[in-house]
């Protein structure tokens, strides 16, 4: 997939997604969420995939079920019941099916942003005529996440010295303020100089921009980006309106 | 070198795109919402059918987009460069002071921050920006990329009426909750059947036992956890602009215009 | 570029920030502006950069005049505004922290290079000739690959500079330059800054000392006090500066330090460290012994051993990244040593807690951000948790100490650079420690600061408390410190008594 532009991967996950959520089958979706995992094997993500994923899913799937199967009073197949618990065979299908599209969603997008060269995109972007503005934010977020850690992790270091720590709820907010003021004063102080040399290295420049190192988009795949977006479009259309399904 | 030096002496006005687009993104998201109310689905056994979660999902994402299409080109660099820092206090907080303090979200300081800085439009475009960058790590929170906006956007209204002080920060968190909860309940109704968490997804369920249809239930369960948590969060926002010193807090369009009319009076 | 400033005052300001200013730059020269903290540098920095006033609300009086055009200010509260765009093709401008410079949204040097030619609208072609060339000219070619987040401080200046330099402006605006860089990275930065007029850039150095190579070039002089300039031309300017704040060489302290005690205040007994790999660092390890066998990391402290006693003051240097920080952290007990023992007053620093040592011992970090957070001074000095909360009487001592009392109430923020470490000081000093651990105190202050620095370290010594230093400011660490612990990269450092 890292040879791809970077624009047909989204296009291709953003499509997947669509069919997946508006066929709403849980057969397709079942398909939808392996095809990813074996994709991401392929790719050699295939256990950082399943660990992000996990993590997004698992509050999620207890939400459905508790919402959909523990309290269902319309099934007819009851399967267990104790005082306000009822649980039924039907619950259970709607719980799983709205989990497996889920799943699926959540596995294609992971597994396009795990598999995507992040510069690239942000490039391709750039080259499209997106605003300036957006891929630098988008950037910038991406790189201020490290920083961030190691600005939290000084902090941490040296208000240590000045009395952190102790018991009960005065303590806990005494050694957050402590910790969340001076990050927020330093992170805000630095965005505000950052911005004065960005504007100095002429941020965000005008309509003549030009790239540095670009990515190649080439017509065969701008074409399959095309195609596959009509595809998805038609059959979401299809399959989403009421009398289509 | 015959180019000048200095740019023209009027500022050039806000061409029709950046008025037109954000209108037009926010009716698209009250449409969907209309629509999705009015024509609410009835739940057949076997499920709910498809086109509301398309529906959700499509016209939420695409009225947020819109609405950053036409604000971002219009943003001072100043604020800008501000917005990576606000996305990255909302993850960064949150887990910090949610983890040592309460058992809420507090997803949104960063953004409401932003909104107390930079004023609405900014505001809104750090939500949607938020949902976007970080739908790389949890694509479930793209499609609440609208209500993220009208959680910025609150903010920046809020921060003009002087929500600054502590106490009315908590009645404009309280207000944008409520607000943002409505918006938000039919992506967590219909694009995933449930909520993102377990302790909500048991009062939805609560709900559900007495009666209610999936939408109510979950606007319900939105009503009492969304106020608590953006009155924290806004709350926590305000005091962090107290502390900003003066000369860093009028870097930012709000507070600068605010002393301007401060020194005028 | 030619500056007439007749004065400039910030919105809601009481003083003009900086009046009476005339400044001509000529191609290839180097002009060395020298003044203290709060004397008018980075005003007149953000004049000649096109930034102030813009539309900040600053009133200039005054007429500038650039590339063949005029730009008149009439001092009014529309002042005209310059178009960065246009300006920014004449004049580059580098601030000190050099980090904030690089936009830190590319993964490599060679694209952070082209940033400003890609906004500039350059073609592609053209812009790997200009990269590649100032490549060459500069010699940064083993740099062009490296991911700008994991420079050191002095590689980060020199990729700043050359971004600036590769959009060829003629003038190049560089403020402290060579501030907190060892003496091998000051060194290349200054045979840069060479290059570059070299081929015909007009240089202008804004700095609070004239100790190093740069001042000594300069054609030029200017010397600023409260935002008037007091002195022009390298002579007078030399002659002017120590009152103006401004360091210069050879200013010793007035007496001589008294001789130390016997007892040891810090001891560091064959001590070793290893970074950690990087691959897998592990989260939360602030304080954790690690088997080094086991790790496996690159060395950076083998076997270090010496002591520093009562009523003395040590100073550690070496060239960065040898592990002087580390080594002043572990005072603390925030990085455990490998191997070996660090004994702060009789305690053992791998086994007591953070909050015990810090009863007995100081730290002042290199950077003042991580530290503050108060909304005033005075709040600032005095926090501390509930039991451990400095005495008032000390408390005024440390502001009075650290010359603070008149800023008291005013948030740290709003302090210039060396009033702000000054703070960061005051609350080391306000709990009284009976160890102090320094790491670069010197970086950032001026002339007076440095003054204050050095009596605060005279009446600790004198008080009988044991002082440990990181300086690359050797003059500093001869005139005010006992003797020098020298370490150096992976070599053992041994108690190389020296100095006084």
């Amino acid at each position: 997939m890292t040879a791809l532009h970077p624009f047909t991967g989204l296009a291709l996950a953003a499509s997947t997604v669509a069919v997946t959520l508006a066929a709403n089958r849980w057969w397709l979706s079942l398909a939808v969420a392996a095809a990813a995992l074996a994709a991401a094997a392929l790719a050699g993500t295939a256990r950082r995939l399943a660990a992000l994923a996990a993590a997004v899913l698992a509050p999620l799937w207890l939400s459905q079920l508790m919402v959909h199967a523990l309290f269902d009073r319309a099934g007819s197949r009851e399967l267990f019941a104790a005082g306000p618990v009822r649980l039924t065979a039907e619950g259970l299908a709607a719980a799983g099916g709205l989990g497996l599209r889920t799943a699926a969603f959540v596995l294609v997008v992971l597994l396009y942003s795990l598999t995507v060269d992040r510069a690239a995109l942000i490039r391709a972007l750039d080259a499209a005529g997106v605003p300036a503005q957006f891929g630098y934010i988008v950037a910038a977020t991406l790189a201020l996440v490290p920083a961030t850690a190691d600005r939290l992790r000084a902090i941490g270091q040296a208000q240590a010295i000045r009395g952190t720590g102790g018991r009960g709820a005065a303590a806990r907010l005494r050694s957050a303020r402590l910790r969340a003021v001076p990050l927020v004063l330093a992170s805000i102080q630095d965005a505000a100089e950052r911005s004065v040399h960005l504007q100095l290295r002429g941020f965000p420049g005008g309509r003549n921009r030009t790239q540095y190192r670009s990515v190649a988009f080439p017509r065969s795949e701008r074409v399959l980006c095309v195609l596959v977006l009509s595809a998805a479009a038609a059959a979401v259309v299809f399959l989403a309106l009421p009398w289509g399904a | 070198m015959s180019t000048s030096l200095t740019l023209p002496a009027t500022g050039g006005a806000t061409p029709l795109r950046a008025r037109l687009l954000p209108l037009l993104g926010a009716a698209l998201i009250a449409a969907t919402y209309l629509m999705l109310v009015l024509l609410q689905p009835t739940e057949a056994a076997a499920g709910l059918a498809s086109w509301p979660a398309v529906t959700a999902f499509a016209g939420y994402l695409a009225g947020a987009v819109l609405l950053l299409a036409g604000v971002l080109p219009q943003l001072p660099t100043t604020v800008v460069a501000l917005i990576p820092v606000g996305l990255v206090l909302n993850i960064v907080l949150g887990q910090f002071v949610g983890s040592t303090l309460v058992p809420l979200y507090l997803d949104s300081i960063g953004t409401v921050l932003v909104g107390f800085l930079a004023g609405r439009s900014a505001g809104a475009a750090t939500g949607v920006l938020g949902s976007l960058v970080w739908s790389l790590f949890n694509p479930t929170v793209l499609p609440f990329a609208a209500g993220a906006a009208v959680i910025g956007l609150l903010a920046g209204s809020a921060a003009r009426l002087g929500a600054l002080r502590p106490y009315v920060a908590v009645v404009a968190g309280i207000i944008t909750g409520i607000v943002a909860g409505v918006v938000s309940a039919p992506v967590a109704a219909f694009v995933y059947g449930g909520t993102s968490g377990a302790a909500t997804g048991a009062i939805v369920a609560m709900f559900r036992a007495m009666g209610d249809s999936l939408l109510a239930s979950v606007t319900k369960q939105a009503l009492i956890s969304d106020p608590a948590d953006k009155a924290v969060a806004f709350l926590v926002a305000s005091l962090l602009v107290l502390a900003l010193p003066r000369r860093i807090r009028l870097q930012f369009p709000l507070p600068a215009r605010a002393a301007a009319r401060r020194a005028k009076a | 570029m030619e500056l007439r400033i007749n004065s400039y005052r910030y919105p809601d300001a009481a003083r003009l920030a900086l009046s009476g200013l005339r400044l001509s730059v000529p191609p290839g020269s180097l002009t060395v502006v020298a003044g203290g903290a709060g004397s008018g540098k980075s005003t007149l920095a953000g004049i000649m950069a096109g930034y102030l006033p813009g539309r900040t609300g600053g009133r200039l009086d005054g007429s500038i005049r650039l590339a063949g055009q005029s730009v008149e200010y009439d001092g009014g509260g529309e002042p005209p505004v310059v178009d960065l765009r246009q300006w920014t093709r004449h004049v580059a401008y580098v601030p000190q922290d050099a980090r904030s410079y690089l936009s830190m949204i590319r993964s490599t040097v060679a694209e952070e290079l082209a940033f400003g030619l890609e906004n500039a609208g350059v073609p592609q072609p053209q812009m790997e000739a200009r990269i590649a060339d100032a490549a060459a000219r500069l010699q940064l070619g083993s740099l062009l690959q490296r991911d700008p987040a994991r420079l050191s401080g002095g590689q980060e200046r020199l990729v700043a500079i050359a971004a600036a330099a590769v959009c060829g402006a003629g003038v190049l605006v560089l403020d402290e330059p060579l501030a907190g860089l060892d003496a091998a990275a000051a060194a290349r930065v200054a045979g840069t800054i060479g290059r570059l007029r070299a081929a015909g850039t007009a240089v202008v150095v804004l700095t609070h000392t004239l100790v190093d190579a740069l001042a000594a070039d300069a054609g030029q002089a200017l010397l600023l006090r409260d935002g008037v300039p007091v002195a022009d031309g390298p002579d007078a300017v030399h002659r002017h500066a120590a009152k103006a704040g401004v360091v210069v060489p050879g200013a010793g302290p007035e007496a001589a330090l008294p001789a130390p005690r016997a007892a040891a205040a810090l001891e560091y007994r064959g001590v070793r460290y290893s970074y950690p790999e990087p691959a897998r660092r592990p989260r939360r390890r602030l304080r954790g012994r690690r088997d080094a066998a086991q790790d496996g990391g690159q060395p950076l402290l083998a076997d270090v051993s010496f002591t520093v006693a009562a009523g003395e003051c040590v100073a550690l240097t070496g060239p960065n990244g040898t592990g002087k920080t580390t080594l002043l952290k572990m005072a603390l007990g925030l990085i455990r040593p490998d191997g070996g023992i660090v004994r702060v007053a009789g305690l053992d620093a791998a086994a007591a807690a953070v909050g015990e040592l810090a009863s007995v011992a100081g730290l002042l970090f290199q950077n003042p951000a991580d530290q503050l957070f108060e909304r005033t001074v005075r709040r600032e000095v005095s926090f501390g948790p509930p039991r451990s909360r400095p005495a008032p009487d000390a408390v005024g001592e440390a502001l009075e100490a650290c010359g603070l009392s008149a800023v008291a109430d005013v948030h740290p923020y709003e302090l210039p650079a060396s009033q702000r470490r000054l703070v960061a000081l005051a609350t080391v000093l306000a709990r009284r420690p009976r160890v102090l651990v320094l790491d670069e105190p010197t970086v950032s202050l001026d002339g007076h600061g440095r003054a204050l620095l050095g009596r605060i370290l005279a009446d600790a010594v004198a008080r009988g408390a044991g002082v440990l230093l990181s300086t690359h400011d050797l003059e500093f660490a001869r005139s005010h410190c006992h003797r020098a612990v020298a370490l150096g990269a992976g070599v053992p450092a041994a108690g190389s008594g020296g100095g006084r």
